[in-house]
Parts: C-alpha cells; structure tokens; sequence
C-alpha cells in the first residue's frame, strides 16, 4: 500500500498511522481493503486537497498493485447495489435519522437517498415533525442543517414514494372485509398527513387490495391464454418491461431537453421559471388548465406541478407537445384519494 | 487527522457497509496499525 501510494506520486505521510475497520466482527477480506485504507491515508494526510464531501458519499473496495492500479477482486457488484441507494426508512426515525444532524452533523436518510428514492412506508405512521421536515428537501432538493459547529448543506434531491392504509384499520372500500373504524378515526389518521405535504406530491393513486391468486401470477395467465383459444381480444395490461422502456426514452426526451441547464435531468425538478421557458402551453391547453385549476382549488404550487406532470405524460407518450388529455391527467393523480 | 471511508464487506450475498478509519498521528514513531481484521493472518500480510 505504502508502494501503491508512492507510486502514484503522492507523498506517504511518514507518521503514525492507525487504521480502524469496524464492525470488526464482520469477516473481511483482507486485500479488498487496501483501496480504502490507501485513500484514507491520503485524506487523514491533510496536505493533500481534494472533494472530500464527495469522496465521503463513495464506496472504495478493491485491491492495488505496487503501481496504484487497481487489481481484479470479487464483490464489485454487491459493492455497486449497496451504493444504488433506495432508502425506506422505518417509521419510528427521529427527524435527526431523516434530515441528518448530530453535533458533527451527519447526513440522513433523505441524503443518503440522493439521486434515488426515498420511500416511507405506513407514511401517517411517522410522527408529524418528522415529516413536516420533509418540505425544505422536497421543494430546494438539499438540506441545511444549522448546529453549534457550524452550517452544513447536503444535497437532498430524491423521489419521495409513500404509502399509507385508506383507515387505521386497512379495510376502508375493502370488497369482503368491513371496517370498524368510524369517520372520526379515520379523519383523525389523516390528519397525520399535513395538507402542505400533500400538496407537494405529484401522484396520488387508490391501490385496490390484491386478491391472493392474482399476486402469484399463475391464474391470469392460463386465462389469457384461454380466451386466446376462444379468438377473443383480452387486453393484458402493460409488463414492467415495456414501461421500463417507455421510461428510459422519456428520461431521454429529458436528458435532451436540460442538456444546457446544470444540475438538472428530470422535469420534476424544474423550477416555475423553467416551466415557463420547457413547457409552453397552446391557448386551448391553457384554457382547459385554468378551468381545472378553478374547478379543483389548486394552489400556486400545483398548478406548475400538473404542468410538469402533463409534461412527463407527454414524454412517456411521446408527444411534442402537452395536450388537453396529459393535463386532464395530470388532474386527475391530484383528485383527493386521501 | 481522522479520515473516515466507506467500503464493503461481503457475507454470503449481502453486502455490508465497513467504515475505514485512518488516523494520521502527528506525534509518535512512524508506523502502520490496523486494528478491525478478524483473521491475524490478515493483519501480519499488512504491515506496510
């Protein structure tokens, strides 16, 4: 390692080193670890100048050769699907396990989420001042975590997922099941769920309970084939392959669309001066947009965001422009589910 | 200084973060320690 380093022409801090790798009960292989010791040394080393909030978000794994590079070494990809995040935070954790904090402020989950989804599964669960931290992230895609020490800004732009029952006991329009909760249960449990959160998520759908047969798969398709035989049309609905690729293209139509503006990939993330200069509306698509935005009482807020929503739909459609159908759309994810 | 980074350990399939602490001591005779390693046979593979 000593070599490695020397080699790739940085200068190995002559001193005493001590080096951790903890939890120490875990089995590690030794020679994986001399990329990570190799840049922790040279960190620790404060001569050296470097990104160093990046470097800290980065897994290092893998071995060196005596010149520095890097050699073969199995495990990359479960090193590689530990990175990918995708958080889903229990529900019992505190607004400092969400937001980040600490007095040497560390980032939490909705940073370690970055780039990736954040999903809060039984959302009305979680107490109500740990979501309602959730807004600054939600709108400005970081936080900023103030402690005794100092100001620390971690980025925070993630696709906030959640889910929630209809009623605290989970059978509210269930088909066999009745529930027993009563109204003032029930509007108390979503009270849980503030209004201004509500209104800074984009989709909000209705999921049907799912019968047991249908989850394994197996009926649906003998009957499919069934009516095949039968020579009628039976329309199977899309596979997540198909709208994987449907996806990948929209998210290039997006990569194209923002390729002159920095820091920005998706519609999601377009402020209202964007939205403006990407998505510009026919007088007709207008009309129809203001018309909804009476009908249903959006805010400032929703209004830009069913422009943005009507204009994924568009990209998933592969329209040019947004019509009066994708803001109808747009509309309708808004419609009070909860 | 303390310089903390992030690897891995593989167990079977799963994949579990290892936090990699190195201390550059100011004082103190020049030398590498690690401490962390379950296997001793590790440890004395790595002195430099």
């Amino acid at each position: 390692m000593k070599k490695a380093i020397q080699n790739s022409r940085v200068r190995y801090p002559d001193k005493k080193i001590t080096i951790n790798l903890s939890p120490a009960d875990l089995p590690k292989v030794g020679s994986n670890y001399d990329l990570p010791i190799a840049v922790g040394i040279i960190l620790a080393n404060e001569e050296f100048e470097c990104h160093r909030d990046i470097v800290s978000q980065a897994y290092f794994y893998g071995e060196l050769g005596l010149d520095g590079s890097l050699k073969h070494s199995r495990g990359v990809l479960l090193t590689a699907m530990l990175a990918k995040e995708n958080r889903s935070p229990h529900h019992t954790t505190s607004m400092i396990g969400l937001i980040g904090g600490g007095t040497n402020p560390m980032p939490g989950e909705v940073s370690l989420a970055h780039l990736g989804v954040l999903f809060l599964d039984e959302m009305p669960e979680f107490s109500r001042s740990v979501l309602e931290v959730l807004r600054q992230p939600m709108e400005d895609g970081k936080v900023t975590i103030t402690r005794a020490l100092g100001r620390v800004e971690y980025p925070a732009s993630f696709m906030l997922m959640a889910s929630a029952n209809p009623c605290p006991c989970g059978y509210l329009n269930h088909p066999t099941k009745e529930c027993q909760c009563g109204e003032r249960n029930i509007a108390k449990y979503r009270r849980r769920v503030s209004g201004p959160i509500l209104d800074r998520i984009d989709l909000h759908v209705w999921v049907d309970s799912v019968e047991v047969d249908k989850l394994t798969g197996e009926n649906t398709r003998v009957k499919s084939l069934q009516d095949k035989d039968e020579g009628l049309t039976f329309s199977i609905s899309e596979t997540s392959k198909t709208i994987r690729e449907r996806v990948m293209i929209a998210r290039e139509i997006q990569n194209k669309r923002f390729k002159n503006v920095k820091g920005m990939y998706t519609n999601a993330r377009m402020g209202n001066k964007q939205v403006k200069l990407f998505c510009p509306l026919n007088q007709e698509v207008k009309q129809f947009l203001t018309a909804a935005s009476h009908k249903f009482d959006l805010s400032a807020r929703a209004y830009f965001k069913v422009i943005k929503v009507a204009r994924t739909i568009a990209d998933l459609a592969g329209e040019v422009n947004i019509l009066p159908a994708h803001i109808a759309e747009a509309v309708q994810y808004r419609e009070n589910v909860w | 200084m303390l310089a903390r980074v992030k690897s891995v350990a593989t167990v079977g399939l799963d994949a579990c973060e290892v936090m990699v602490e190195v201390d550059v001591a100011e004082k103190g005779f020049p030398g590498l320690k690690i401490v962390g390693f379950q296997i001793k046979q590790s440890v004395s593979q790595k002195r430099e």
